[in-house]
C-alpha cells in the first residue's frame, strides 16, 4: 500500500486486511493500488481468511451499531442520535423478516448462475490438458481414464490420455499420480529427461532444477532415460517405499523411504522428525509459498520436530520464535525473518 | 447490513456521500451474497473456505479481477459457501434443513436474545478499551457510515492518522472478540 505509514513497523495481517477494506470503502484506490491489493490477496489464503473475517466484523458492527454505543458515558454521546435511528432500525428489521424469502430465492438464483460460470471456467481449463499451480495451491485433477493427479504448489504439467498411451509431461513441481490399471495403455510421466512408466500404481514425481525424484507408494514403476535425455542412466525398477533420485551425474541414487510421509508432504502436510533442522523446514515452506522465510544460521542449525500445514508459513515461523526465542519480524508481505539479519556470506561461512 | 437501502436512500440527498453510494453499489452486493451464505460456513471453517477461494481467485487473470478485487473475492466466497451447502444437503438428503427455514425469526428465540446480549456486552467492553481517538473514529465510521477521508474532514486530522487509527481499532476488535460468538448473534 503506497499510502501506508512508513515510519511505523510493518502491519500485522489483520491490520493489512483492515486497511485494504477501509481504503476500498473510501473508493480511493488507484489502478496500481488495486493491482497491489489483488496481489496481496493472491499471496496467501491467510490474507483471504483475514479479509473475510474482517468483513464479518464490519458487517456485525454496522448491523448492531445502534445498540453498541448506547451506554457510552463519554463525550461521544452527542454524535449519536439514538431515538430516530432506533425506530428506523426496528422498522428495517421488520421489513427484513418479511423479505427473507425473497432474499433467499434471489441469492439462490445468483449462486446457481455464479456456480455455473465458475464451473465453466474450471472445465475449460481441464479441457486444455494443462495443470499449473501457484504458490500455496494444491490441486487435484481426475483424468478421463480414471487416474488422478494431485499437484503441489508451483507445479506445471500437461497430460494427454490417448488410445495407445497416457502421457504426462512435467515441466516443474511435485505431483502424486494415482494410476488406473490399464495394461493396454502405459502411463508415462516425462520429466527432464527421465521417463517413469507405470500400469496401475501410486507414485510421486518431483522435478527440481537439478534433479528428479520418483517415489513409489503402491505397485511398481520403471524409471529410465527418455528418448530426449541428455544424461543416460541404467533403468531402475522401483517398488513400494522406494525412492530414486536422478541428478546430473547420471547415477541413480536409490533409498528406502516412508512413502506415507512423502505423500503427506505432497498433499500439504509437513512433518519434521529428529534430525531435521529448522533450515530444512524453512526450505520446505519456501518451496510451496509466496511468503518466504529467512532464518539466521544459528537458529537454522537447530533441530525442530512437529507437524505443520504447508500453506501456513506464518504459524510455523511463530512456532520457531516460541521454541527458540529468536524474534520473528515480518519484513514485507512476502518476507518473514527469524533471528538476526545476516549477509549471504555470513550464512555460509559461519 | 441489509438496512443499506434505507441508508442509501437517505444519504443520496447529500452529494458528499456520492462515493459511499458508489461503494454500496460496487461492494455491498457481493458482500451480501457472501453473508447470505454465512449460516452454512461457521467462522471456524473460514480458513478452509479461504483456501478454496484462494485457488479460484488465482484462476482469474489480473486484467479481469483488477476491475474490482473485492467484488470478485466475495462472489467467489459466496459461490464456495453455496456449493458447500448444496454438497452437505446431498450428503444428508433427509436432513432438517427445511425445518430450519420454517422456524421463527432467530432473534425471537429466548436463548438467542440472551446470547446476543452477551455478545453485545463483549463488543461494548472491547470498544471501551480502545484509546479515545480510535474509539471516536470507529464510532464515526460505524454509526455514521463515514469513510476515513470523510472522518478526516470532520475531525480535522490527517488522512494517515485517521486511517491508522481505524486500522488499529478494527485489528484490536478482531483479535479481542470471538468471531464465532458474533456469528451466532448475527441473525437478521
Amino acid at each position: 500500500m503506497t499510502d501506508r505509514i512508513d515510519e511505523n513497523p510493518p502491519l500485522s495481517i489483520p491490520e493489512q486486511a483492515a486497511e485494504w477494506l477501509l481504503r476500498w470503502h473510501c473508493g480511493d484506490l488507484t489502478i496500481a493500488e488495486r493491482f497491489e491489493y489483488l496481489q496481496w490477496l493472491k499471496t496467501s489464503p491467510v490474507h483471504i481468511a483475514e479479509t473475510l473475517r474482517m468483513c464479518r466484523l464490519y458487517s456485525w458492527l454496522e448491523n448492531t451499531k445502534l445498540k453498541l454505543f448506547i451506554t457510552n458515558e463519554d463525550s461521544f454521546s452527542n454524535v449519536v442520535e439514538l431515538p430516530p435511528r432506533e425506530r428506523e432500525a426496528a422498522a428495517t428489521r421488520r421489513a427484513r423478516t418479511v423479505g427473507l424469502w425473497k432474499g433467499r430465492i434471489a441469492a439462490g438464483i445468483a449462486a446457481i448462475a455464479l456456480t455455473g460460470a465458475v464451473s465453466f471456467v474450471v472445465k475449460t481449463s481441464w479441457l486444455d490438458h494443462r495443470l499449473q499451480t501457484h504458490a500455496s495451491e494444491w490441486r487435484s485433477v481426475p483424468l478421463s481414464d480414471g487416474s488422478s493427479i494431485e499437484a503441489a504448489p508451483y507445479t506445471s504439467l500437461r497430460h494427454v490420455i490417448g488410445e495407445e498411451r497416457r502421457l504426462i509431461t512435467m515441466a516443474q513441481g511435485l505431483a502424486i499420480f494415482r494410476v488406473a490399471k490399464d495394461r493396454s495403455r502405459p502411463f508415462l510421466v516425462e520429466a527432464g529427461g527421465v521417463e517413469v512408466r507405470a500400469t496401475g500404481t501410486q507414485f510421486t514425481v518431483e522435478r527440481q532444477p537439478d534433479q528428479i525424484i520418483v517415489m513409489v507408494r503402491e505397485g511398481s514403476v520403471v524409471v529410465s532415460p527418455s528418448d530426449a535425455a541428455a544424461v543416460k542412466f541404467e533403468r531402475v525398477a522401483l517398488t513400494e517405499d522406494w525412492q530414486v533420485t536422478i541428478s546430473g551425474s547420471g547415477s541413480p541414487k536409490l533409498e528406502r523411504v516412508d512413502s506415507n510421509q512423502a505423500f503427506r508432504r505432497a498433499q500439504g502436510r509437513l512433518n519434521f522428525e529428529v534430525g531435521d533442522t529448522i533450515q530444512d523446514a524453512v526450505d520446505q515452506f519456501n518451496q510451496f509459498n509466496a511468503i518466504q522465510i529467512e532464518v539466521d544460521h544459528a537458529t537454522g542449525a537447530r533441530q525442530m520436530r512437529g507437524s505443520f500445514d504447508a500453506i501456513d508459513p506464518l504459524s510455523f515461523a511463530a512456532s520457531v520464535e516460541r521454541a527458540t526465542g529468536s524474534p520473528m519480524v515480518r519484513e514485507s508481505d512476502e518476507l518473514v525473518r527469524i533471528g538476526r539479519r545476516e549477509s549471504h556470506t555470513d550464512a555460509h561461512t559461519d | 447490513m441489509s438496512d443499506a437501502r434505507g441508508d442509501v436512500g437517505e444519504r443520496a440527498q447529500d452529494p458528499r456521500d456520492g462515493r459511499l453510494i458508489s461503494w454500496f453499489q460496487r461492494w455491498r452486493r457481493p458482500i451480501r451474497y457472501w453473508l447470505s451464505s454465512r449460516s452454512s460456513v461457521p467462522a471456524a471453517e473460514i480458513d478452509d473456505l479461504a483456501q478454496e477461494v484462494f485457488l479460484r481467485l488465482l484462476r482469474y487473470s489480473d486484467d479481469i479481477a483488477i476491475e474490482n478485487p473485492q467484488s470478485y473475492l466475495f462472489r467467489i466466497a459466496s459461490n464456495v459457501a453455496n456449493e458447500w451447502r448444496e454438497r452437505a444437503q446431498r450428503r444428508q438428503p433427509h436432513d432438517n434443513s427445511w425445518l430450519e427455514d420454517l422456524q421463527s425469526a432467530p432473534g425471537a428465540e429466548p436463548e438467542n436474545a440472551v446470547a446476543h446480549g452477551r455478545a453485545r456486552a463483549h463488543v461494548q467492553a472491547a470498544v471501551q478499551r480502545l484509546p479515545p481517538r480510535q474509539r471516536e473514529v470507529l464510532l464515526l465510521h460505524v454509526n455514521e457510515g463515514l469513510t476515513y477521508k470523510q472522518i478526516t474532514e470532520r475531525l480535522g486530522l490527517s488522512p494517515r492518522i485517521v486511517l491508522r487509527d481505524l486500522t488499529r481499532a478494527y485489528s484490536h476488535l478482531r483479535t479481542q472478540l470471538n468471531l464465532e460468538d458474533l456469528e451466532d448473534m448475527d441473525q437478521r
